[in-house]
């Protein structure tokens, strides 16, 4: 299973699949944290009365703090902060609403892992778009990165637009 | 003090111009700039909220609960 040798490794499915768990995790603590930022850049720029309170509005019931990073929870809680993420996150690039079905079915799929539900694992690898593998994984690792890209510079626009300030990153 | 916050401690976030109680649900984010997610009811929380929610604060924002 190991070794610097050509050829097939056996008994990779388990590892494989781990990886499609970091995966996730990591978007997730990445959303997460541009969040925050973002909040933090919402917060500097209300006045000091306003300050705690709007940041228990912005936080309060986040799903990106209970559920999976779905584009329904970045719709929800992105969209607080006072523009629609997905549609900006749309109409920023050509593949981002790909990347936004591929984000939902690598979910789907971690989901599956997570809760060891064979029968969902086959049905999603049955459609072709995602396996077990190593060229999979990295597959949907650049999808995520580019739409993690996508959504650096989208906040970083709509914050600078909305609050009339220098983009903030 | 914040900084070794725990999942379950009681704490005490700001709410507004006064504050309300919770209990630390997570502690997450790199060292520098850690942030406490608190959970929140109604009977704890002086009924600021009408149902179990959560939010999520910067830890030098949180601080213990004292009893009573």
């Amino acid at each position: 299973m190991t070794g610097s040798a050509r050829g097939r490794r056996w008994g990779t499915t388990q590892l494989n699949r781990s990886l499609f768990i970091v995966l996730v995790a990591q978007f997730q603590a990445y959303c997460r944290r541009l969040h925050d930022q973002a909040i933090a850049v919402h917060v500097g720029a209300a006045v000091a009365g306003q300050q705690t309170l709007l940041r228990a509005v912005l936080t309060q019931g986040r799903k990106l703090d209970a559920q999976n990073p779905r584009r329904a929870a970045l719709g929800s809680d992105f969209g607080r902060l006072g523009f629609d993420f997905v549609h900006d996150l749309k109409a920023a690039t050509a593949s981002a609403a790909a990347e936004l079905d591929a984000l939902d079915q690598l979910i789907d799929y971690r989901n599956a892992i997570g809760h060891g539900d064979e029968a969902t694992i086959a049905s999603i690898e049955a459609g072709g778009r995602i396996r077990a593998t190593k060229a999979s994984y990295r597959s949907y690792r650049r999808i995520i990165d580019r739409l993690a890209g996508t959504m650096d510079d989208v906040v970083a626009h709509q914050l600078s637009a909305l609050l009339g300030i220098n983009r903030p990153w | 003090m914040a900084h070794s916050l725990k999942v379950g401690d009681a704490v005490v976030i700001p709410w507004g111009i006064a504050e309300v109680r919770g209990t630390v649900a997570e502690v997450y984010g790199p060292a520098n700039d850690r942030q406490v997610v608190v959970a929140l009811t109604p009977e704890t929380s002086g009924f600021v909220v009408d149902e179990p929610t959560t939010v999520a604060f910067p830890i030098n924002l949180v601080r213990p609960a004292v009893a009573a």
